[in-house]
């Protein structure tokens, strides 16, 4: 008796470990159903289009280099990596076995031919922007590539680490001038393309051959667009979905909580980036007092509050505070009434200036917190809600006076000061990033000494000058960062995103996603 | 009957022509640019390179009249054109999704008819009861609740609670017949309402007018019973003004419900034309567009003729 009872004992002690264990064990197979936004705009991997094109594809495909979930650099499809003292050459030793997912082997010419062919004017390629620096890309032998600049660009080694300036397909497998394609091609990534039905949804499985081995989990996933976002919701609560991007904000205090108890929640904490952009070359906002005094008006933690839920974070730059190791601390600036109204007299601007501001239709709740702490600060302000191509349209030519706008944070300053603040884009007859007509010549100066400097640390600190520069003249107002949240059934397990809401990375994601069921 | 078919094609001509120039000009008139659009307005890296290559590529750098000029010529070929995002040829497109508009259109219609006409006959024969008013009381609540209100409380409650219903999507038939039927009643419920709500009223107001005249007056004296003199002669009748109405409502479905497509992500043609604009895809919302008001003509034609059916006394001519 007394045998049998210590027996149970350890039996159930044996049993007890086993189910915690097991739990936590990610299992292979299952079929994922994942609600996303929009549907497909095109199944050309060389071309970036809209944001859900992008991160769908990163599920199928990658290059040669990737960001883990901390902005970190990692390797993929090349396993290291060399750059030459004069920053010109760039040489990738490709990881053998590597297989598409038509089975066959990945060798350095793919890499060449990818890289060529998003290079190719005729292609229309995304990347045709990206790689313009690049002289030319040779294929050493059967593992190792290596990538020729024309001038030393330090920017460019965190460009490749993403499929932004080429996904790596195999050579010949999209045609010459047809960018637009009725079937993905292959890729290397960890699941392969079954088949697409438009608005019905994108069918993959897994990739057996897969190079991280023992990865992915999943056998299946099917990515469903479903654009109304109370719809998607419902349907994840309803079981008809797993996983759903872009979660309604009014119901993520409700699952952190706990109120839906069969659902979680995962946070891309800083997916979103928010501004408002001043016309700075027409009154009233050439005037650089009346600029300050209005972002004196502005109380950043209450627009969070009022038209985020909550959730968010004030920003100063545009890099991530947690993962740029280029942030810089600048100070939040308080909402002080007296002082705004102090800036705008002090800037001799008609303090009964009627200030247009304009958002697409949708942002109302945003710009109605805005107009308010405006409006009681003392500025007169007429609210504008238009079409974003009509947005575009006045922004290029410069007919506006202060828009709210959206962006993304960007992973090195190189990806948005340049574009966004130099004299050159800001004098173009047709505005393409400098929206705001912004130039000053000395920010240009540091800018261009910057881009030549190698060292990353030395280049961040003639980065933060420029940046300062910006912060003072303020052509823009950074708002705030803005999570997105993806919510998912509990018996999904293992899904992680980054700051920037990827579906998948090498690191995690997806691929790395199981079902507890 | 063959004159008169002939006839009609006839006249489609000028009226197509005069649609693929409208359509053509509205759809450049919409402000955005398709190529700015598939970049991404914000990518930080976008050259103009890339964008006039883009351009060049899609056929856009051409001088409008240029562009039109192409694509009607392609038209009278019998090529809608190609999607500017996939490629794919549009005619191909909208085959692919009109079955889904089909199905729902005429499962809706199906649910209309049902709910509208023995409705609006009770509530005629019966005029002034509880039938009556409950009946009006519906077609009031039907007119004036927003369809996609509707369909997000079915969604809440058949959907969630009580999960009675799928809450979003679709299933080919062919795939499984029972799942496409499953998903199949919540949008067409939700459309089906709308459609009775209006004919409901109007088939009622119908069947008062016949129930006054003479020839039911005779019947009656000649000891028909009720029943009859209804179904056989005054429901026919009323039928014949109703078809109008039934046969609008019909082509305005056939032309696709874009908030219930949206709302229960159905993937109709509806569904097509609302992303092909978003996405400012000109061939595909031009060709879809163009091929929608072919359909809606049709669709006239066959009613005129049901008309001719439902009472031989009408002259087509």
């Amino acid at each position: 008796m007394k045998h049998a009872r210590i027996l149970a004992l350890v039996l159930g002690v044996v049993m007890s470990a086993g189910s915690v264990w097991g739990a936590d064990t990610p299992k292979h197979g299952g079929r994922l159903i994942f609600g996303i936004r929009k549907d497909l705009s095109s199944l050309n991997p060389f071309w970036r289009t809209q944001s859900t094109d992008a991160y769908v594809r990163q599920i199928m495909f990658e290059g040669l280099m990737d960001f883990d979930a901390k902005g970190k650099i990692v390797p993929a499809l090349a396993e290291s990596w060399t750059i030459s003292p004069d920053g010109l050459t760039y040489t990738f030793k490709l990881r053998n076995g590597v297989k598409f997912h038509n089975g066959k082997e990945m060798t350095a010419q793919d890499v060449k031919w990818s890289a060529d062919y998003a290079m190719n004017p005729k292609n229309a390629a995304t990347g045709l922007s990206l790689m313009r620096n690049v002289k030319s890309v040779t294929a050493r032998d059967k593992h190792t590539i290596e990538i020729t600049l024309k001038e030393a660009e330090p920017i460019f080694f965190s460009t490749l680490a993403s499929i932004r300036p080429f996904p790596v397909v195999p050579e010949g497998s999209v045609g010459e001038g047809q960018s637009r394609v009725k079937d993905f091609p292959p890729g290397t990534g960890p699941f392969v393309y079954k088949e697409y039905q438009s608005a019905r949804g994108l069918v993959l499985t897994r990739n057996v051959n897969y190079w991280q081995k023992g990865l992915p989990y999943l056998d299946e996933i099917v990515l469903k667009p479903v654009e109304e976002t109370q719809v998607r919701f419902t349907s994840l609560r309803a079981g008809d979905l797993d996983l759903i991007e872009r979660t309604p904000r009014v119901f993520v205090p409700k699952l952190i909580k706990g109120d839906f108890p069969d659902l979680k929640v995962a946070e891309a904490k800083y997916s979103g980036f928010r501004r408002l952009i001043f016309e700075v070359t027409k009154p009233p906002f050439n005037n650089v007092k009346f600029r300050h005094a209005v972002r004196q008006a502005l109380d950043m933690r209450e627009f969070v509050r009022a038209a985020y839920w909550g959730f968010g974070e004030p920003a100063t730059v545009w890099a991530i505070p947690s993962t740029s190791p280029w942030h810089i601390g600048l100070p939040e600036v308080k909402r002080d009434v007296a002082k705004a109204k102090a800036l705008v007299k002090e800037s001799g601007v008609d303090p009964n200036t009627v200030i247009e501001l304009a958002a697409r239709k949708g942002e109302e709740e945003e710009m109605q917190v805005i107009e308010r702490q405006l409006t009681t600060a003392g500025f007169k302000v007429k609210l504008e809600f238009l079409t974003g191509g009509k947005i575009s349209r006045r922004r290029r030519s410069g007919e506006f006076m202060l828009d709210f706008s959206g962006a993304e944070p960007v992973k090195d300053p190189a990806d948005a000061y340049p574009f966004r603040f130099s004299c050159l884009e800001g004098k173009r007859a047709k505005r393409i990033l400098n929206y705001s007509g912004y130039c000053n010549p000395e920010f240009d100066k540091l800018v261009a000494r910057a881009n030549k400097i190698q060292d990353e640390k030395e280049r961040y600190k003639v980065y933060e000058k420029a940046i300062r520069i910006v912060h003072e003249d303020l052509p823009e107002i950074p708002l705030v960062f803005v999570p997105r949240y993806f919510a998912f059934h509990k018996k999904v397990r293992g899904f992680t995103t980054d700051d920037g809401a990827r579906f998948n990375m090498t690191t995690g994601g997806l691929s790395r996603t199981w079902l507890d069921q | 009957m063959a004159r008169y078919f002939i006839k009609r094609l006839i006249q489609l001509i000028p009226v197509l022509f005069f649609v693929s120039i409208f359509v053509f000009l509205i759809i450049h008139l919409i402000p955005g640019d398709p190529v700015e659009v598939m970049l991404g307005e914000d990518d930080a890296r976008a050259s103009q390179e890339l964008y006039q290559a883009m351009r060049k590529q899609l056929g856009l750098d051409a001088p409008i009249h240029i562009q039109y000029l192409r694509w009607i010529w392609h038209v009278l070929q019998g090529d809608l054109g190609k999607s500017l995002r996939t490629a794919e040829p549009v005619w191909d497109m909208v085959m692919a999704r009109y079955p889904a508009t089909i199905y729902l259109a005429l499962s809706a219609f199906l649910v209309g008819t049902l709910i509208s006409i023995p409705a609006g006959a009770i509530a005629a024969v019966k005029q002034n009861t509880a039938w009556d008013y409950s009946a009006m009381g519906f077609a009031l609540f039907g007119i004036s609740v927003p369809n996609f209100w509707l369909a997000l409380l079915l969604i809440l409650g058949l959907g969630l609670h009580w999960r009675v219903f799928p809450t979003m999507g679709y299933v080919d038939p062919t795939a499984h017949f029972g799942m496409f039927l499953w998903h199949l009643v919540m949008p067409s419920v939700v459309l089906g309402t709308a459609m009775a709500s209006s004919i409901t009223r109007f088939v009622r107001a119908e069947m008062l007018d016949q129930l006054r005249l003479d020839y039911v007056r005779t019947a009656k004296a000649k000891g028909l019973p009720d029943r009859k003199i209804v179904s056989r002669h005054v429901l026919r009748n009323s039928l014949v003004a109703a078809t109008t109405a039934i046969g609008l409502q019909v082509g305005r479905l056939l032309g696709g419900a874009t908030v219930i497509e949206t709302v229960f992500s159905w993937p109709g043609v509806a569904l097509l034309v609302l992303e092909s604009v978003y996405a400012r895809d000109y061939p595909l919302l031009q060709g879809s567009v163009l091929f929608l008001a072919v359909a809606y003509v049709f669709v006239n034609l066959f009613v005129d003729v049901f008309y001719k059916w439902l009472d031989p006394r009408i002259s087509l001519e």
